[in-house]
């Protein structure tokens, strides 16, 4: 029976442990499916970060590109990071709402940190954490979708009863400026007839004639009398004064006065 | 003006050449292969022309001829496609080079050769781009 050396079979196990720890390349197609995108895109991107044109015409990345392959990812995640926050507008305007803090359901056992240190909470962003938080950012948006709506529909009420309490002063003071124009008439046309009475009643003549500036009848009437009066007495006197004066020049007054008489009477 | 020689063939000189193709849209496989049948030049059939697209992946180096592969809904480029004028007009210009290294490198593995040579950026600005094939074609107008 041949016996096999031991050196070949060596050879051997030496060759499948070479195959075996040999790095196998990448597929494209596997690689593009991690990172969630097409294999042109994948083979674009292994371009710039390379920057050989010769990975458009290879069938698997080398190992060798594995640091490429990871800054991808990296990349990959920072732009979809970047384009959650432009998408997510509403949620950071949500945000600006006090965002309720997450319901821790762990019970935090005092006992064992009486004794010990306490240790500062990580502020790593976990699974319980993220979904709380989204839950948190979910319910804060929706909070304020109906403080927007309330808004709204308080806004319009407001409006309207801005409007009819607009139309309410309008007709208001409508009214009131037509009841204080009626009474303003209502006024002048009594003021009006109370004046012709009042003048009617009061009416004199000799003070119209007064702020003419003609002398009244009443003040020729006295002026005349004074006058008559004066004149008459003179004449009196005069007269008087004859008769007296009469017998002394030797004149009969009873004679001449019937003589005149006579006179007079053939005249007439 | 960039000199590139591959064995006793001045690439720039063959890629200078004025390539004028018959008014198409686009150009199946066949009727490409057709075309350089009839201009007596390599890739006179159907499976080389495959050959060299998608298995060689020559072109794809060329990245005005990658622009104009369409994509599937995966965003993975398709097994087969019809080309452009402009990817028709590209590979009658790498049928006249390798036509001229067959003769010239025959028993070679020359295909390697050319694809990273037609991966040039350099290659391509001068003799592959669009804007020359865009020129040549108002040249003959």
């Amino acid at each position: 029976m041949a016996r096999k050396s031991t050196k070949t079979t060596e050879n051997t196990m030496s060759a499948i442990d070479e195959a075996i720890n040999t790095p196998v390349n990448f597929q494209f197609c596997e690689v593009a499916e991690d990172l969630g995108i097409g294999e042109a895109e994948l083979r674009e991107r292994l371009e710039d970060k390379t920057g050989s044109a010769e990975v458009h015409q290879l069938d698997s990345i080398p190992v060798d590109w594995e640091p490429a392959i990871k800054a991808i990812k990296t990349d990959l995640e920072a732009e979809s990071s970047v384009r959650r926050l432009t998408a997510s507008e509403p949620v950071s305007k949500a945000s600006e709402a006090p965002v309720e803090p997450p319901i821790i359901d762990e019970p935090i056992d005092t006992s064992k940190t009486t004794n010990k240190r306490s240790k500062a909470k990580s502020a790593a962003i976990t699974k319980t954490r993220k979904s709380s938080l989204e839950k948190g950012a979910k319910s804060s948006q929706k909070t304020t979708d109906l403080e927007q709506m309330a808004t709204a529909t308080l806004a319009a009420q407001k409006g309207t009863r801005k409007g009819a309490n607009l139309a309410a002063i309008e007709l208001t003071a409508q009214e009131g400026a037509y009841q204080h124009v009626k009474k303003e008439g209502l006024k002048r046309q009594i003021a009006k007839l109370a004046k012709e009475l009042e003048d009617e009643k009061n009416f004199d003549p000799q003070e119209m004639l007064a702020a003419l500036g003609i002398p009244g009848l009443e003040d020729t009437e006295n002026e005349l009398n004074d006058l008559i009066e004066g004149t008459l007495g003179k004449l009196g006197n005069a007269t008087q004064e004859i008769l007296d004066n009469a017998w002394m020049n030797g004149l009969d007054t009873e004679a001449e006065l019937e003589s005149l008489q006579e006179l007079l009477n053939l005249n007439s | 003006m960039t000199t590139v020689i591959l064995g006793g063939t001045d690439i720039s000189k063959a890629l200078s050449r004025q390539v004028t193709l018959p008014p198409k849209q686009r150009w199946s496989r066949r009727a490409l292969a057709r075309h350089l049948k009839s201009l007596g030049l390599m890739g006179a059939d159907y499976h080389t022309l495959d050959n060299w697209e998608r298995d060689r992946k020559l072109f794809r180096g060329i990245k005005d001829f990658r622009r104009e592969i369409p994509l599937d809904d995966k965003g993975n480029y398709p097994d087969t496609f019809p080309f452009t004028a402009y990817q028709a007009w590209v590979i009658v210009k790498v049928a006249y080079i390798l036509t001229s290294l067959r003769d010239d490198l025959r028993g070679c593995e020359y295909l390697p050769l050319v694809a990273k040579t037609l991966a040039n950026k350099e290659i391509q600005k001068h003799f592959l781009s669009r804007d020359i094939w865009l020129y040549e074609l108002s040249e003959a107008a």
